[in-house]
C-alpha cells in the first residue's frame, strides 16, 4: 500500500466526512428549502430564472462557507488529536476535503436544487395552481459556473488550511488586498506601457479600459491559462499545510 | 520500539524539553509521572507526531513520527486526556474508524464495551464524559495497535470502571506491544504498570522498572521520625506517622508505593540516577565474572 496515496485509505476518509456530517447537511437543507419556498412564493412569479439565481446563490455562497470551514478539526484544539491521528496520509486528508466541497457538493447542489424545485412548485401549484418551472440541472449556464466556483473556492479551502481562526473573513481580507495590489500594479503596468497612445501622459482611465477589453488579446490566454493554473496550486499549498499540522495548544 | 536521541523542544521561548534521550522497549507497560506543566502530554505528542521537535531525533517503530505515514498511524493509538467524540452513534464510529486498523479486534471491543457497561446504539455525545473515556479506550484495546498511549485515562472513571480498566489493559496487552500511560492517579495504575518514566524540569529524571525499584529499595511506616540512619533516601509526615523509604539491596520484593518514590526522586533526583548506575554497574560486574569463569572452564577442559 502506498503511504501518499491509497483509494482505499481515501474513500474511508470520505465516508467518515458523510457519515460525521449528514445530520448537519440535512438540516441545513431544510432550512434552505424553506427559504426558497417563502421566497418562490413572494418573487417568483413571471421569473424564469428564479431557480438558477438560487443556484448562483447557493454554489457560491454556501459553497465557499463550507470551503472555508473545511479543516475546523485541524484548527480545534479538542478534535484536531483525533483528525491527524486518523491513519491515512495528509494527501489523502486534503482530497478527502477537497472531494466533499468540490464534486461532492456540486452532485449534491444539483440533486437537491432539483428536488426541491420539484417539491416546491408542485406544493405551489396545488395550493395556488401556478405554472409548474423547475430546475433544469443540465442548462448550460447552470455548468458554466461550475468551473467559476472551483476557482473561487480554491482560495477559500487554502484560506481554511492555512488560517486558524476566522477564515472566512480573513480569507476575504487577504483576497481582497491581494486583487486590489494586483489591479494597482496592472493599471500602472498598462499605463506605462502604452503611455506612448495616450498624449504621453499616464492615463489611468484609458489604462483601465485597455485592461479590461483583452478579448482575443494573447493576454487573455496568459489570464485564462493562470485561472487554470491557480486552483491547484491552492490545493497543494493547502495540503503541505496539513502536512506541516501539529496539534500546538500549550504546555 | 521508541528511541529518542537529544530531543529539545519548548514553547516559543519557554524550553521544555532539553537533550532528552530515552529508550523504551516493547512488553512493557510503562507509567509516565512528573508535576504538572513536566510536559508529559507533549512528550505523548511527541511521540505521537502531533508535535514536531525542534532538535534531536524520535523514532518511534522506526518511523519519524513527524511524518505520520499512514502504516505508522495505522500501529499506534492516542487517548488524550480530554476526549472528544464525533456526533455519531457507536456503531457509526466503528464502522468508519476500524477498516484503518488492519488488527482491529471486533469481538474485543464488545467484550470492553459490556465490561464498561457502555450503553450502545446511542449517539457518542450523548455519553457522559466518563461512557465516552470507556468507549474510546474499548476502540484504543481493539486497534491491537502497537503503541498504545494513554493520557490520564482513569480521570473522569467511576470506582468500579477504574479496576475494570486495569483488568482489560493487562488482559489486552501482549508482549509485541507497549503502553505508555501518564497518570497523577499512581494509586489508580500502580498494580498496572510495570516501568515507571519521571519527567522533570525538562529531563527524564528517572526511569527504572518495577523490578529494579522494589528489589533496590524498601518502604517502612513509622510512628516517629526517623533519624538520619544509614540508607533513609527519603521520609515523610503522613496520617498516623511518617512514610519511609530506605535503600536496601537485600529489599524483600515487596511492593513498593509508587506515590513516595516520586515525591523522593523529585527531592532529591542525583541520589536516584546514581543508586540505580551502581546496581547496573553491579550486575554488570557480575555477568562479566560469570562470563569469565565459563570461559577459563571452557580452557580447562
Amino acid at each position: 500500500m502506498s503511504e501518499l496515496f491509497d483509494l482505499n485509505r481515501f474513500l474511508l476518509l470520505v465516508r467518515n466526512e458523510i457519515v460525521s456530517n449528514y445530520r448537519n447537511w440535512l438540516l441545513t437543507s431544510g432550512a434552505i428549502t424553506f427559504v426558497v419556498f417563502i421566497s418562490a412564493t413572494l418573487f417568483e412569479r413571471g421569473n424564469p430564472g428564479f431557480y438558477f439565481n438560487w443556484y448562483f446563490i447557493l454554489i457560491f455562497v454556501v459553497g465557499i462557507v463550507m470551503s472555508s470551514h473545511a479543516f475546523q478539526e485541524l484548527h480545534d484544539k479538542t478534535r484536531s488529536e483525533s483528525y491527524l491521528l486518523i491513519p491515512a496520509s495528509s494527501l489523502e486528508k486534503t482530497l478527502a476535503k477537497l472531494f466533499i466541497v468540490t464534486i461532492g457538493f456540486i452532485a449534491y447542489l444539483l440533486v437537491f436544487h432539483t428536488l426541491s424545485s420539484i417539491i416546491i412548485e408542485a406544493l405551489l401549484w396545488l395550493l395556488v395552481g401556478r405554472d409548474i418551472s423547475i430546475f433544469s440541472a443540465f442548462s448550460q449556464q447552470v455548468w458554466f459556473l461550475m468551473p467559476l466556483y472551483l476557482f473561487a473556492q480554491s482560495f477559500f479551502f487554502l484560506g481554511a488550511a492555512w488560517f486558524k481562526k476566522m477564515q472566512l473573513a480573513k480569507t476575504t481580507v487577504s483576497l481582497s488586498i491581494v486583487i486590489f495590489g494586483i489591479f494597482l500594479l496592472g493599471v500602472l503596468f498598462t499605463s506605462i506601457l502604452f503611455s506612448g497612445f495616450y498624449n504621453d501622459a499616464v492615463d489611468l482611465g484609458h489604462a483601465f479600459d485597455l485592461l479590461f477589453n483583452l478579448s482575443g488579446h494573447p493576454f487573455f490566454w496568459i489570464v485564462k491559462i493562470i485561472a487554470v493554473v491557480i486552483p491547484p496550486v491552492c490545493w497543494i499549498i493547502a495540503w503541505k499545510r496539513v502536512e506541516e499540522a501539529q496539534v500546538s495548544d500549550g504546555i | 520500539m521508541i528511541q529518542i536521541d537529544n530531543l529539545n523542544f519548548g514553547y516559543k521561548k519557554d524550553t521544555l524539553f532539553e537533550n532528552i534521550s530515552l529508550n523504551l522497549n516493547s512488553g512493557h507497560i510503562y507509567g509516565l509521572l512528573g508535576l504538572n506543566g513536566a510536559g508529559k502530554s507533549t512528550f505523548l505528542r511527541l511521540i505521537a507526531g502531533l508535535q514536531f521537535p525542534i532538535d534531536g531525533k524520535i523514532n518511534v517503530l522506526d518511523y519519524e513520527p513527524a511524518k505520520r505515514l499512514p502504516s505508522f498511524l495505522s500501529q499506534l493509538f492516542v487517548l488524550p486526556e480530554s476526549v472528544v467524540v464525533p456526533d455519531v452513534t457507536d456503531q457509526e464510529y466503528i464502522n468508519i474508524r476500524a477498516p484503518f486498523y488492519t488488527d482491529f479486534d471486533a469481538e474485543h471491543m464488545q467484550r470492553c464495551l459490556s465490561e464498561f457497561e457502555v450503553p450502545r446504539g446511542r449517539k457518542l455525545s450523548t455519553l457522559s464524559h466518563g461512557q465516552q473515556k470507556k468507549f474510546l479506550l474499548s476502540f484504543g484495546l481493539a486497534c491491537r495497535s502497537k503503541l498504545l498511549m494513554l493520557d490520564e485515562p482513569t480521570n473522569g472513571l467511576d470506582i468500579p470502571s477504574k479496576s475494570i480498566f486495569r483488568r482489560l489493559v493487562a488482559e489486552s496487552f501482549t508482549d509485541d506491544q507497549t503502553f505508555i500511560i501518564s497518570t497523577h492517579q499512581i494509586h489508580d495504575l500502580q498494580s498496572l504498570i510495570d516501568s515507571i518514566v519521571v519527567l522533570h524540569e525538562g529531563n527524564v529524571l528517572f526511569k527504572q522498572s518495577i523490578e529494579d525499584v522494589s528489589e533496590n529499595l524498601r518502604m517502612t511506616v513509622s510512628s516517629t521520625k526517623p533519624g538520619a540512619e544509614a540508607g533513609l533516601l527519603y521520609s515523610e509526615q503522613t496520617i498516623g506517622g511518617y512514610a519511609n523509604l530506605w535503600q536496601d539491596a537485600q529489599a524483600p520484593d515487596a511492593q513498593i508505593n509508587l506515590e513516595l518514590l516520586f515525591k523522593a526522586v523529585i527531592a532529591k533526583p542525583e541520589t536516584y540516577s546514581s543508586l540505580f548506575d551502581k546496581k547496573v554497574s553491579k550486575a554488570k560486574i557480575l555477568s562479566e565474572q560469570i562470563l569469565e569463569e565459563k570461559i577459563s572452564e571452557g580452557r580447562d577442559s
